[in-house]
């Protein structure tokens, strides 16, 4: 039988290690610049403030109106969010459960909008809008946020689904649950993990998204953080320690939201732990 | 039981849910000023906290004109630099332009053959001597099809070389080269003391084009040569031998390692930062750069910066005294206008654009694109002043990538690119150039 | 039989419950791709006059170099990202099921911090390490004396391709641990009891029951990998811009680019077209090739 040797070991570990410092690094760098001055910044990136001014916060916000679009951001990604989870957890059910006239194809289309580049379509969506009159509503942006959020939702949860026994409904049905009931009381709560992931996939990229963002809201008042934070740049000038602290406000609040579902994923992990 | 409590929740939250788009759909009555007709839309990319010269004097001229016209309304979209022009863009598409906007010069003939903006010759000539004000050059980015569609705000060189005379004379030398010659001389000089001759960030691909480019190939070509070019009318090329010559002087300084390596992976404002923190003896860029250099340079650097454009070529026939520049941005009007808007949007822009206004950006540090009586006895930064300097002695000539179209100048940029870290020669990128050039004006 | 219909609503009552979801994925989506399909077929330069070229963008694509160089940029990245990204996190997923790997709670929370932060957030971070003069790369590789290995990483042509891939793989690797370390969750812990007693090792265990108990996360991985990958785009755009020259210029961008800057919005669509077919038949050649793996 043949073991690991420990010097192997202590290399996977250390290798690991490295990797897992790689990951956090950036958002420590990013912190620690924020407090820096423009010209501390550009005489070496790296070095460590000599002075942790707040000057950049208040700035960011100054410039940036952060304190208005984060608000606009919340509102939009959890609205959003909820509603991927909610439509693509029914979908996502009805392709894997049950065969139904145009099954294939409506599961294909969905998967075709994962492969559809979003810039080809910020015109044609911004004329159908323009048409129809949605533009610069507050909810606006959550149209376009929960369908291109629905494709990769409706593929996590239908993949899942399928793999759960069938016996499981069969008698809750028995018991008398209607479709509904059997979606959302039996087999919503065994898919914790795969909601998880879907939940914070889905949040990221409606915190983050930014051409949509830009081109079909108008009024300040209704802007998100991505199109704020690049109130930070000029024509010919960028000021970059500005900018990490209107970034360190942006991503903060998406790292507690993933450290809190994190939690939740590794407890279901390690609940049916595959033991090596 | 767990299960039941999470169907309540989801219950609940779709509750909520169902409210919230309610209200919201509610909402956008008393959204007020985004419906409200009479008032002017504009859009520009002004932001006062970046204190930028010209967006900051304008904010203020914009805020005094609003003072004395409590009247009028005006519904302003701002967006950053870069956001404003993907969003223009999309406007244009969906034909939702504002009322009144900025126009780069490469904007103009696309929305002028579309019938979206406004002639404005007769607004022009409606000021007296008005027109006549404006720095020869400055209007000509705006101009499509025999009409002027833009009124410049800020009309600088975009071809400047600042230079640290200290690093100069560490290398031995002591004046700014008058020749070609002297100029690469004085290059392998700085290479020599161990100085980065030339600090290059050309990531964005236009400062080839509008900082180095447009001077340095009128120097080869003359500028009629160019006018045919713009105008199509004649036999001139970007494969006749004196384009090719003027790439091949660029080709040879980058052989010469004028530049620093990462040249095409750093930004303007990077190679701003090279100069300022002393590792680079040059960098090319426009009059905004004087700005920057004001605020952030350290006070050693910024005493021994000096200001040239590029030096004569010898034995060629055309005039040497010109340098690239009257380019920026425009006030264009919607076509769609209502006459009573027009009306009031043309006292809008005459009030941003008139001599007042330019004694104002003058006095910020950055060059305005009309004249400014009196300016002599004006408190301006010192490099300003240099800078006010040379663009007084010499001529303007168009920036390439305001007056071409965009697709001939995304094949130049490119090209340039290639050139500088030798995968393309001059002659093919001239080639290269000159075939899209064919293509667009089939 | 009375079981089996209550267990499957009518066929109606299955419309009913796709309906909001495939109306709100309709508007959004399938009518714009229609939109954009026409457009592919004007010359148009936005604004209200079009004029109909039939399927001349088409013609002038099949011809357009930049265009098939940034085909084979995304190429090159979906090849090393499919190694990359999707080889690296099924290792690690693997190694933080052994017993000896310290700090896996650590490793478990902190591999996805990444894809918390935007696409441009990565790449101006990137940009920073790759840096030449300044950069943390070059930076340690002088530290620990490998100067001959420094190099302008960006602005190489021949090396740019992969100083871009790199953050991709590296951003990404999370994303599917994720998904892998949930999918093991689900193989039966029957299975690998009944090994250990047939004396089986960790390795082997991992190569004949995980392996194969994964077939079906690998193909969801790898598609996933192929449709992210085709329309990378912020990333590199900010590292790179796309050059030097076009060496980095990937489908995307060229299609910001026509759209956006040459105002060319037909053959922009023309070229938003073109992509969605390649990336339609990389992933029907991809799954032709896990079916042949199959049988």
């Amino acid at each position: 039988m043949r073991k690991v040797s420990s010097f192997g070991k202590t290399i996977m570990n250390t290798a690991l290690l490295i990797f897992s410092l790689s990951a956090v690094f950036p958002i420590v760098w990013m912190l620690y610049s924020s407090f820096k001055t423009q010209q501390e910044f550009t005489l070496n990136i790296f070095a460590l403030p000599k002075n942790w001014n707040l000057e950049n916060y208040i700035e960011a916000f100054k410039i940036g109106q952060l304190h208005n679009y984060f608000f606009n951001s919340v509102y939009v990604s959890l609205i959003s969010v909820f509603l991927i989870i909610f439509l693509a957890f029914i979908i996502g059910y009805m392709i894997a459960r049950h065969d139904f006239p145009g099954r294939r194809i409506i599961y294909i289309l969905f998967l075709f909008g994962m492969l559809i580049p979003i810039h080809g379509l910020l015109v044609p969506i911004f004329i159908e809008f323009k048409n129809v009159g949605l533009l610069n509503k507050p909810y606006t942006l959550i149209l376009p946020y929960v369908a291109f959020g629905l494709p990769i939702a409706i593929f996590l949860f239908e993949s899942f689904i399928k793999q759960i026994p069938k016996e499981i409904e069969e008698a809750a049905i028995m018991d008398g649950c209607n479709t509904f009931q059997v979606i959302f009381r039996v087999i919503f709560p065994i898919a914790g993990p795969v909601i998880a992931t879907a939940t914070i996939l889905s949040f990221l990229t409606a915190w983050n998204e930014f051409p949509f963002a830009l081109v079909l809201i108008q009024d300040p008042a209704l802007r998100t953080l991505p199109v704020g934070l690049t109130n930070f740049n000029g024509q010919y000038t960028v000021n970059y320690p500005q900018m990490m602290a209107a970034m360190s406000v942006t991503v903060l609040p998406v790292l507690l939201v993933y450290l809190a579902f994190s939690k939740k994923i590794i407890q279901g992990m390690t609940a049916g732990a595959v033991k090596g | 039981m767990k299960t039941s409590s999470m169907y309540k929740t989801l219950a609940l939250l779709l509750a909520i849910l169902t409210l919230g788009v309610l209200s919201a759909c509610g909402g956008d009555n008393n959204e007020g000023a985004t419906d409200d007709a009479s008032a002017i839309s504009m859009m520009h990319y002004y932001n006062k906290e970046l204190n930028e010269p010209a967006p900051t004097a304008q904010l203020e001229k914009l805020a005094e004109f609003k003072g004395e016209n409590s009247d009028i309304k005006i519904d302003e979209e701002i967006q950053s630099h870069d956001n404003y022009e993907t969003k223009i863009k999309t406007l244009a598409a969906g034909n939702e332009l504002p009322d009144v906007f900025l126009i780069k010069g490469s904007m103009t003939q696309t929305f002028a053959d579309n019938g979206q903006i406004l002639p404005l010759d007769d607004f022009l000539n409606e000021k007296d001597g008005w027109k006549d004000q404006f720095v020869e050059g400055t209007m000509t980015p705006y101009e499509a099809n025999g009409n002027v569609y833009g009124i410049p705000i800020s009309g600088g060189a975009t071809h400047l070389i600042y230079y640290n005379k200290d690093l100069f004379a560490q290398a031995g030398i002591n004046e700014f080269p008058t020749t070609w010659d002297e100029f690469t001389t004085a290059i392998d000089k700085l290479n020599d003391a161990g100085i980065t001759p030339i600090a290059l960030g050309n990531k964005g691909k236009w400062v080839m084009n509008s900082s180095y480019l447009s001077t340095l190939a009128n120097r080869f070509t003359g500028s009629e040569w160019f006018q045919n070019i713009m105008n199509q009318e004649g036999d001139a090329k970007f494969t006749d031998q004196q384009f090719v010559d003027a790439l091949s002087a660029i080709y040879q300084l980058a052989q010469q390692d004028a530049f620093n390596a990462n040249m095409n992976s750093i930004d303007n404002s990077e190679q701003q930062a090279m100069y300022m923190n002393g590792k680079a003896a040059m960098f090319i860029e426009g009059d905004w750069a004087a700005g920057t250099l004001t605020s952030d340079a350290p006070e050693d650097i910024l005493a021994a910066t000096e200001i040239a454009i590029f030096p004569a070529i010898e034995g060629a026939a055309d005039e040497q005294n010109t340098v690239s520049g009257g380019g920026g941005w425009a006030y264009a009007i919607n076509a769609d206008v209502s006459e009573e808007k027009l009306a009031q949007i043309k006292e809008m822009i005459y009030h941003l654009t008139n001599q007042d206004a330019g004694k104002l950006i003058l006095s910020k540090g950055q060059i305005p694109a009309i004249t400014v009586p009196g300016k002599e006895d004006m408190d301006i930064p010192v490099l300003t002043k240099k800078i006010l300097n040379i663009v007084e002695n010499n001529k303007y000539v168009p920036i390439y990538d305001t007056v071409l179209a965009p697709s001939i100048i995304e094949v130049m940029n490119s090209n340039l690119q290639n050139m500088l870290i030798d995968q393309v020669s001059p002659e093919d990128a001239a080639k290269a150039i000159q075939q899209e050039y064919e293509r667009k004006s089939k | 039989m009375k079981a089996k219909n209550a267990i499957r609503p009518s066929n109606l009552k299955i419309y009913m419950y796709l309906l909001p979801g495939l109306l709100i994925y309709t508007f959004v989506v399938l009518v714009p791709l229609f939109m954009a399909a026409r457009y592919s077929l004007f010359e148009w330069s936005g604004g209200p006059n079009m004029t109909f070229v039939g399927l001349q963008n088409f013609a002038t694509l099949m011809q357009d170099q930049v265009f098939w160089k940034a085909f084979g940029n995304n190429l090159f990245i979906i090849v090393l990202s499919v190694i990359g990204q999707v080889g690296i996190a099924f290792l690690i997923s693997v190694l933080l099921t052994r017993s000896w790997v310290k700090w896996k709670q650590f490793h478990r929370t902190v591999i996805f911090i990444p894809n918390v932060l935007a696409a441009v957030v990565i790449g101006f971070l990137w940009s920073m390490v790759y840096n030449h003069d300044y950069g943390l790369l070059n930076n340690v590789l002088s530290s620990i004396g490998l100067e001959s290995w420094i190099q302008p990483w960006l602005d190489d042509p021949d090396i740019v391709m992969g100083s871009v891939t790199a953050p991709l793989i590296w951003q990404f690797i999370g994303f599917y641990l994720i998904i892998f370390m949930a999918a093991m969750q689900n193989i039966p812990e029957e299975l690998y009891e009944a090994a250990k007693i047939d004396g089986a090792s960790a390795w082997r265990q991992t190569w004949y029951i995980t392996f194969p108990m994964l077939k079906n996360t690998f193909k969801v991985t790898i598609m996933l990998c192929i449709a992210g990958n085709m329309k990378v785009f912020d990333h590199i755009f900010v590292m790179t811009g796309g050059g030097p020259g076009n060496s980095s210029t990937v489908m995307a961008q060229y299609a910001y680019d026509v759209s956006f800057n040459r105002f060319e919005l037909g053959y922009g669509s023309a070229v938003s077209v073109g992509m969605l077919v390649l990336s339609l038949g990389l992933i029907f050649i991809s799954q032709l090739i896990g079916r042949e793996k199959k049988s």
